[in-house]
Formats: structure tokens, C-alpha cells, sequence
């Protein structure tokens, strides 16, 4: 790959032996091939953590630390951001079983996904480290192969290069190791980000904001509603109603039909036998079909007993 | 152009909508009567139809928008909202265009209206100049979202006033005219022919042989497109059919025969849960798992009956349905609508059979207002007139939308209305699609599609019982009484397998499990393959281990040897039986117990599914997942929720709910 892809090594001392450089040179030589430079970056515990390569245009990162505690949420969220893709960031740092969990922790929340513990780098990177209590410990972690932070989202309709597959988001997904250590570097087959638009997008080469952006902390609040006369969840008030249904349930149940009232039915309105439609709220023909005064009322086979 | 102009001439106002079920139509064809009486000349439309790059030129637009499901706008907005949201539009794109925003959506899902939301502040963005603050109608306020439209359409004709003064000669009406008195013209004009349809045999047969099926597939598309194209004149008239939007029916779907349909709950469960297997025939596989089976229900026979019967139809006509013209408040006609080689002629049974929807679906308000002017009795006519008013419409909510009276149901309650043809092919609710998640692997099940359909019953308010109309016709269908024939098409879900290498954590109570009995299924396969594949982490959850465990003989056989479910490859199944013990155990329960797995799998990238009910459950289940992610690494709450996001946004965490 050639261009500006390479690979960017990083350290919290002044120099870095020249085995340093050999040794990733020789990990990642197909990466720096073709023209492809290997950056270094020192004493980066100086800088405020920014790096000033591009967005997505490493290929690897490799972070080679004589103290612990360098690797701060800033250096680590811009590393993310300078990893193409499926890139690699391999990362050696003095660390206890704690710090490395927390180290792990850390990892995920950049984004970074399969940590594996790698051989630590020659001897020579061994003896950088101050502290004898702490030994150097190599990790190898990956940046997802779906790019993060897409300025729309690829939710539907996506087709990937060969047609047959559609995955959410089109990505192809990181190989799963099941544990094995190997200075190898892993192929990686590079997914470009190519998305074919139906024929109702026009102008797909315009870039589109992300439309996330649009909404504010109060758009995602839920509205406040009137309370219902009838809370439909529930089937009774609760014990310590205070919004009013406990009463309108007492009234109810005084206008609990009974039978004399489903045999000869009466209506001081003059409107319960016209149907609900023509009911007032708390009638207490509510749910019965349509009836003459004085005529007794037949219920319809949509109309069950409910015994509440 | 604004402002006064010439006695007689008036501003145009456009009323653009996307809707998914038929509400923001609804709305926006009201906006459109209510402009026509405050003098404007309105043009109604809806979004798929328009090309954002003329808005510019617009100097009024009124926007009604649904949000649906998960927060997504509908179908038919997609390709003009991906318009707006160009970067290369700047500041000042609608400058001369004056807009409001109606939004209507519901705020039991997590995502209350934000496509409206959203399309208000970028129209802003855009430099357009809001005349009123964005409407918002809720489904879940108990006069639904009505409670919103009202008040905000009555302050919109006030702040338009200031910006649109008044032709010379034109009067507005005062404010307590609601204007419900008068009756806008229909959208139809139907054409009766006197020669008599044959007698129409398809309908009465149980079973039928794949022809006649065929058959009537085709008469009911014809119907369908006819009355789309009457409906909605704009563009070519050739080319109009609601599939071009990818939304409706298909002209030819995949008629399936179906193999199985048996219950899966037990015999004493509330609740009837069917697999349903379906045969595609022979053109190959047409889905991958996570997609979505569609299909429209029928209508039972005896109801179209009663229904053709009340309304003094005769179902055996011929008819022909096209726009009405009309200067006031319609659809401007494009160029080439009268271009039809022939005209479409069907019965009109067939219309209300293909399109009405007369025993499910409750009517809108608007279906009210007509009826009030061919009402013969007073005591009728004053009461729809006042369901139709701003304070009848809670009385209304309680006797319609709340006890889903059906507009059968409607009828008999008012049996002196009698609505002719036109104006009951306008306002009956719209027979619409029905979409199910597909539970069956094509990989497993060459040439086959699954289908778990929970059979929906309820009470209403008033203690009566209904049934769905789409579960309960599934539940019908018998395929030991002879052959048995569904058109069925395939739409993507909002889930999608990833490639066979990603870890997945599953959630799936309930009927949510069977797109996962989908990705289960296809991995499994796979292996057999001899492809290596990630282990899979399903949380399941339902009832009572003896009665709604679905398909819990298929998760126990996969959780074993080298199954993609079993522990040994780094996989696991966990159940939660909610009402098995005194206290209740969801999934969210499981989820939390089982924290340390759950983080592993996501540190080995694993990619997150939930599917099920949309009431509360994709909200627990978040905050299942923050208080896991929490306690394993010790972030704070933002940093928490702010990865959950984000994992969102990049695909990694989808939900797909449903109501």
C-alpha cells in the first residue's frame, strides 16, 4: 500500500534503541512496504496526547512504554481515530494482573476489540523498564474493520462488494484467535467502505451531516401526559392512587348493571339505547349493544362475562 | 411570491407528508381543506413524489411526518430526507421559504418523534423561517394525536395570517367556524357500468387451487393500482404503483404454500403462539436471515357481506375509479394522468375487498365528519358533528380509537347514515400490510420460510373481546383441508446476520426470538459446512417453562456438544421464566447475572441483537447492559452510555421491537 500509510511508533523515552525500529520493521514489513514510512513519535507524555497523522491512515500503531500509566483516554481515542480500519495497535507497557485489566478496559472503551497478549519485544525494550516489580507485557489489539462515526447511517439496503451478504453496516468482521501467540502479521483483508445506493439517491458523492446532531438533550425527554381516565395497563387503581382512578372506580362499581336493569332497561337521558356512541362516559350500559326501554337486552357474541 | 395579490389569485401552499399507516395522510389531507377555507391553494403530496431540490422555490410548506418504529422516518421519506441532509446545501438554501412541522409518533418507544424533530431543526438549519413551533402528536395521549394537531393547527392559520395578508375581497372565517359544516368535494369520482360482473366464486371457497389464487392476486393489484393512481395523480400514471416506493404490495409476490401451522404454546396458556412453516416453490432462495415476511390478511367473507349489504352497495358491479377534478383542494393533475391505454375495470367487491379494511381497523375522525352530512337522523347527525369538534374529540377517543370500533361496528351504531361509494373508498381505513419476522434459516430450510405468529386477543375498555385480524385469519388456515395458498413478499428487517467470524449477544423474549432462531439456524448450518463460526450468547425469556417455553426443545439441543449455543465453544443459552417463582425474572435479570460472560463476548467484538415487544423491554434491557458494562469496568454512567451509543450509531447494537 502505498502513500501515506505506514506505521507510527510511539514512547515515553527521549531515544529509542535501534532495535526498536528493527523489530517493527520486521513485524509489519508488508505494511511498510511500497513507499510506506515508519513514524516515530518520543517523549510522547510531553505532548497533550493529540497525534497529527490524518484520520484512518495508519496501518498500525505500536506504543513501546518504559512507565506505566502512559496510555491516557486521549492517546488512546486518537490512536483509534488514526488506525485505518481493521489496523493493528500493538501496544508493550509495564504492567500487574490490575493495571493490565484496567489497561484491557481501557482498550474497549476506544473501540479496540480482541486483545491478545503478544511476546514483549526484545530484551534490550525489557531492560528500558524502571521498575523491576513490573514486567513488560505486550498486548495486540485491533480496530474494528466498520468505521466509527460514519456520517450517515448505514442501516438498510446496504449491498456489499460481492452482492450476496448483507451485513448491517457492511462490515467484515475481525478474525476470532482462539488464543495463540505468533509474531505473525494477521492478513487482513481491508473492507472498503463501499455502499451502492438505490436509484432514489441522487447526489450520493455529497457528504451528509449526521443527522444525530439534530436532536437535543430536551428532544429526548418523554412528553408528560394527562392522566387517562382509564389506565389501560393495569386493571384496577393501585392501593395508594393518587390520580384520581381509585375514585372513578367507586363510581363504577355503583353503576355496576343488575339484572333488573339488563331486564327492563330504563334511561333517565333517554340516551343509554342508542348504543355507546351516544353514551356519556360513566353510563352504566357502557359496552352493551343497542336496546328499547323496557325491552330486555341480548348480548351480542363479542360480549364475554368478564370476571376482571 | 407572497403577500396580496391579484383579487382571486392565491398562495400556494405545499403540504408535503410521509406516512407509513395512513395518519400523516390523513393530517395532512385536513391541513389541506383547512387551507383551502382560509384562502390559500393547497397542493398535497406526499414525499416520495417530490424532488427536494425544487423546495427553494417554495414560499409556504407545511411538513406532516410519522415516526415509525425505532425512530426511523417511513419509506417514503428516505430519499428526500438524505436530500436535506447534504452538507453542501449551507445556511441559506430555504431562505425564502416560510415551513411548519407536524410530527406524529408515539412516545412509548424510546425515540418519541424524532423524525419530526429532526426535520424541524434542519429546516431551521437551513435558513427556512418556522411560522409556528413543531406540532407533536402523540399516540399515547388519550384523545391521541389529535390532542396535539388541533391546537397547533388553529395557532398556524393565525401566524400565517401575518405573513399572508389577504387577498382583496377575501374574508376569514372566524375563529369558532370549524368549517365542519361544509363537505369538500370527494377525491374519487366512480364510474358505474351497467353490465354485471360474473358471479364472483372466488371468494366463497375454503380451498382453492393456486390459480384462482393467482387470479384474484391480480384482480385485487388491479384494483389497487387503480385507485393508488386516482389517489394520487402525480408523475406518470403508468408508473405509479406504491411498490416503486418499495412500501406496498408487490405486483407479483411468492404465493407459498403452507406446510404447517401448529401451536406452540400449551393447550392451557393464554396466549395461542403458532409455527407456521411455509413452502416458496421452486425460484431459489429469497431471504437471508433477519428479514421480514409481509403479507396482507383477508377479510372474512362474512363481514365484506355485511358490510356491502349495510352500505346499499351491490357488490357485483363493475366500476372505475378515478381523481375527481376539482379547483379547491385537491391534487394538481400531472400532465399525463389522462393517459390510461385502457381503462380499470373491477368489481366493487373487489375494491372493498383489496382495500377497505371494514372489520379490524378503527376509523379516523375525518370518517366521522362526512358521515355527519348524510346522516338522516338529527339526533345522529348532532352527534357526529359533535365527535368532530376540538371538545367532542375526547368522547370520541373513548367510544372509537380506544375501544377499536371497527367501521362495521361504526355503521350500526348510526344506521341512518348512508355514505355513497366515493366518499366510503376515501375514508375507511385502508387494509394494511402485515409484517412478520422470518424464524427459519434458508440455509437450514432450502425453499422453506418459519413464521411464529402470536395469535393477538385483548379486551377493550368496555370489556369487549377482539381479536387481530391478520393473527387470528394465520390461525385459521388448516393445510390438512387441502392446499392452502398465501402471497407473501420479503422486505429486509431492521437486523441482519453479520459474517459467520462475530461473537453475538442475542435478546429474544418471547416471539423476539425468532429472527434469532433465524441466525442460530444459518450458523449452525454453516458449521456443518465446515465453516468456522463465532459462539453465539442467547438470552431468552418468556412465562412458564411448561407452557410458552418456545421452541425450548431446539434451544437445549443447540446449547450442546459443538453447537454454536453450548459452552464448550464459548457460547451459552440462558432462560428467564418469569412467573415461574414469586418474584419476577426477566431477561434484563439474566443479563446482569451473567455480566462477566457478557462483557468477555463483547471484548472479543461481539456484536448485540434485541427483538421482541416494544413496550418496555428494549428499554431494561439497556440499562441491563449500562449497569453490566459499569460494574465490570468501573466508568462512570456518561462514559457508559456514551459507548452504548455509539456502538448503536456504528450497527453494533441494534434493536428490532414491535407493538
Amino acid at each position: 500500500m502505498a502513500g501515506n500509510a505506514g506505521v507510527l511508533l510511539v514512547s515515553d523515552v527521549q531515544t529509542l534503541p535501534d532495535s526498536v525500529e528493527q523489530w517493527v520493521n520486521k513485524i509489519f514489513v508488508d505494511k511498510l512496504s511500497g513507499g510506506a514510512s515508519l513514524q516515530t513519535l518520543t517523549n510522547v507524555q510531553d505532548t497533550d496526547g493529540k497525534l497529527e497523522a490524518g484520520t484512518s491512515s495508519l496501518d498500525a500503531v505500536v506504543t513501546v512504554m518504559q512507565t506505566p500509566g502512559r496510555h491516557s483516554s486521549v492517546l488512546l481515542s486518537e490512536i483509534s481515530r488514526v488506525l485505518k480500519p481493521g489496523g493493528d495497535f500493538l501496544i508493550q507497557e509495564p504492567l500487574d494482573a490490575l493495571t493490565k485489566t484496567t489497561l484491557e478496559r481501557n482498550l474497549l472503551l476506544a473501540g479496540f476489540v480482541n486483545a491478545e497478549a503478544v511476546e514483549s519485544v526484545n530484551i534490550e525494550i525489557a531492560e528500558l523498564t524502571n521498575s523491576k516489580a513490573l514486567k513488560p507485557i505486550a498486548v495486540r489489539v485491533k480496530k474494528p474493520s466498520w468505521d466509527s462515526g460514519s456520517v450517515f447511517q448505514i442501516k438498510r439496503k446496504v449491498v456489499s462488494k460481492n452482492g450476496n451478504t448483507r451485513t448491517n453496516g457492511n462490515y467484515q468482521a475481525v478474525k476470532l484467535t482462539s488464543g495463540d501467540v505468533t509474531d505473525d502479521v494477521l492478513p487482513i483483508t481491508k473492507a472498503t467502505i463501499k455502499l451502492e445506493f438505490s436509484s432514489d439517491f441522487k447526489n450520493d458523492d455529497d457528504e451528509l451531516i449526521d443527522e444525530d446532531d439534530l436532536l437535543t438533550e430536551e428532544d429526548l425527554k418523554a412528553p408528560e401526559l394527562p392522566v387517562a381516565e382509564s389506565c389501560a395497563p393495569t386493571k384496577k387503581a393501585c392501593k395508594n392512587c393518587s390520580c384520581g382512578r381509585a375514585e372513578l372506580e367507586e363510581k363504577e362499581e355503583e353503576a355496576q348493571l343488575t339484572a333488573a336493569q339488563i331486564n327492563n332497561p330504563s334511561s333517565a337521558c333517554g340516551s343509554c339505547g342508542l348504543g355507546d356512541a351516544f353514551r356519556c362516559a360513566g353510563c352504566p350500559y357502557r359496552g352493551m349493544p343497542t336496546f328499547k326501554l323496557g325491552e330486555k337486552i341480548t348480548l351480542g357474541s363479542s360480549l364475554l362475562v368478564a370476571d376482571a | 411570491m407572497r403577500g396580496s395579490g391579484e383579487m382571486g389569485e392565491r398562495q400556494k401552499m405545499l403540504v408535503l407528508y410521509a406516512t407509513q399507516t395512513g395518519n400523516a395522510q390523513d393530517v395532512a389531507e385536513r391541513v389541506g381543506r383547512e387551507a383551502a377555507r382560509h384562502h390559500f391553494k393547497p397542493v398535497v403530496e406526499s414525499m416520495h413524489l417530490y424532488d427536494a431540490n425544487e423546495l427553494p422555490q417554495e414560499s409556504v410548506v407545511v411538513f406532516v411526518v410519522s415516526t415509525t418504529g425505532q425512530g426511523e422516518p417511513p419509506q417514503s421519506m428516505r430519499a428526500f430526507w438524505r436530500s436535506l441532509l447534504r452538507k453542501s446545501l449551507g445556511h441559506r438554501w430555504l431562505e425564502s421559504t416560510l415551513f411548519a412541522v407536524f410530527g406524529l409518533g408515539d412516545s412509548g418507544y424510546q425515540k418519541y418523534n424524532v423524525t419530526g424533530k429532526k426535520l424541524d431543526r434542519r429546516l431551521l438549519d437551513l435558513g427556512g423561517q418556522a411560522v409556528v413551533p413543531r406540532g407533536l402528536g402523540d399516540d399515547q395521549h388519550p384523545s391521541g394525536f389529535e390532542a396535539g394537531l388541533d391546537p397547533w393547527l388553529a395557532e398556524l392559520w393565525v401566524a400565517l395570517r401575518q405573513h399572508v395578508p389577504l387577498s382583496a375581497g377575501l374574508e376569514d372565517r372566524r375563529p369558532d367556524e370549524t368549517g365542519i359544516l361544509i363537505l369538500d368535494p370527494p377525491k374519487y369520482r366512480v364510474t358505474y357500468y351497467d353490465s354485471r360482473a360474473p358471479e364472483s366464486n372466488l371468494a366463497a371457497m375454503p380451498e382453492r387451487s393456486k390459480t384462482d389464487i393467482v387470479e384474484r392476486w391480480v384482480e385485487h393489484g388491479r384494483a389497487r393500482a387503480m385507485v393508488d393512481s386516482a389517489g394520487n395523480p402525480f408523475g406518470n400514471a403508468r408508473e405509479h404503483n406504491s411498490n416503486s416506493t418499495g412500501y406496498g404490495p408487490p405486483s407479483m409476490p411468492v404465493f407459498a404454500k403452507l406446510l404447517t401451522n401448529s401451536r406452540i404454546t400449551s393447550e392451557d396458556h393464554d396466549q395461542d403462539v403458532r409455527h407456521i412453516e411455509l413452502e416458496l416453490g421452486s425460484s431459489g432462495t429469497r431471504y437471508v436471515p433477519g428479514d421480514i415476511l409481509t403479507l396482507l390478511p383477508c377479510q372474512n367473507q362474512a363481514s365484506i357481506d355485511k358490510f356491502v349489504s349495510r352500505c346499499g352497495l351491490d357488490g357485483d358491479t363493475f366500476v372505475t375509479v378515478e381523481a375527481a377534478n376539482s379547483d379547491v383542494c385537491t391534487l394538481t393533475q400531472a400532465v399525463d394522468v389522462e393517459f390510461m391505454s385502457e381503462k380499470t375495470v373491477v368489481s366493487l367487491r373487489t375494491i372493498v375487498e383489496a382495500l377497505m379494511d371494514v372489520d379490524s381497523a378503527s376509523p379516523r375522525r375525518y370518517f366521522f365528519e362526512v358521515m355527519s352530512h348524510f346522516a338522516e337522523a338529527e339526533h345522529e347527525k348532532e352527534r357526529l358533528q359533535y365527535f368532530s369538534t376540538p371538545e367532542g374529540r375526547d368522547d370520541l377517543y373513548r367510544y372509537n380509537q380506544r375501544e377499536r370500533r371497527t367501521v362495521l361496528e361504526v355503521l350500526e351504531d348510526f344506521p341512518s347514515v348512508q355514505l355513497p361509494f366515493e366518499w366510503l373508498l376515501q375514508t375507511v381505513p385502508r387494509l394494511q400490510q402485515r409484517s412478520f419476522s422470518i424464524s427459519s434459516s434458508p440455509l437450514a430450510h432450502p425453499n422453506e420460510a418459519h413464521l411464529t405468529v402470536a395469535v393477538v386477543e385483548w379486551m377493550t375498555p368496555f370489556k369487549r373481546k377482539r381479536r387481530g385480524l391478520c393473527s387470528s385469519w394465520l390461525a385459521s388456515l388448516d393445510p390438512k383441508q387441502g392446499k392452502v395458498f398465501l402471497p407473501v413478499w420479503f422486505t429486509k428487517g431492521a437486523i441482519s446476520l453479520p459474517s459467520p467470524s462475530v461473537p453475538l449477544i442475542l435478546v429474544g423474549p418471547g416471539t423476539g426470538c425468532a429472527p434469532f432462531r433465524s441466525f442460530i439456524q444459518e450458523r449452525i448450518a454453516l458449521s456443518n459446512k465446515g465453516e468456522a463460526v463465532a459462539p453465539v450468547l442467547f438470552f431468552f425469556g418468556c412465562r412458564y417453562k411448561s407452557k410458552d417455553f418456545l421452541y425450548g426443545a431446539d434451544w437445549s439441543a443447540w446449547s450442546k456438544g459443538q453447537n454454536v449455543l453450548s459452552v464448550e465453544v464459548g457460547g451459552d443459552f440462558f432462560v428467564a421464566f418469569s412467573r415461574d417463582q414469586l418474584e419476577k425474572i426477566y431477561v434484563q435479570h439474566k443479563i446482569t447475572e451473567q455480566g462477566k460472560k457478557v462483557l468477555q463476548m463483547m471484548q472479543s467484538g461481539a456484536a448485540i441483537y434485541v427483538a421482541g415487544s416494544a413496550d418496555k423491554m428494549p428499554a431494561d434491557v439497556l440499562s441491563a447492559f449500562e449497569s453490566v458494562i459499569a460494574k465490570e469496568t468501573g466508568w462512570p454512567q456518561d462514559s457508559v452510555s456514551k459507548f452504548l451509543r455509539d456502538l448503536e450509531r456504528k450497527g453494533r447494537y441494534v434493536v428490532e421491537a414491535w407493538s
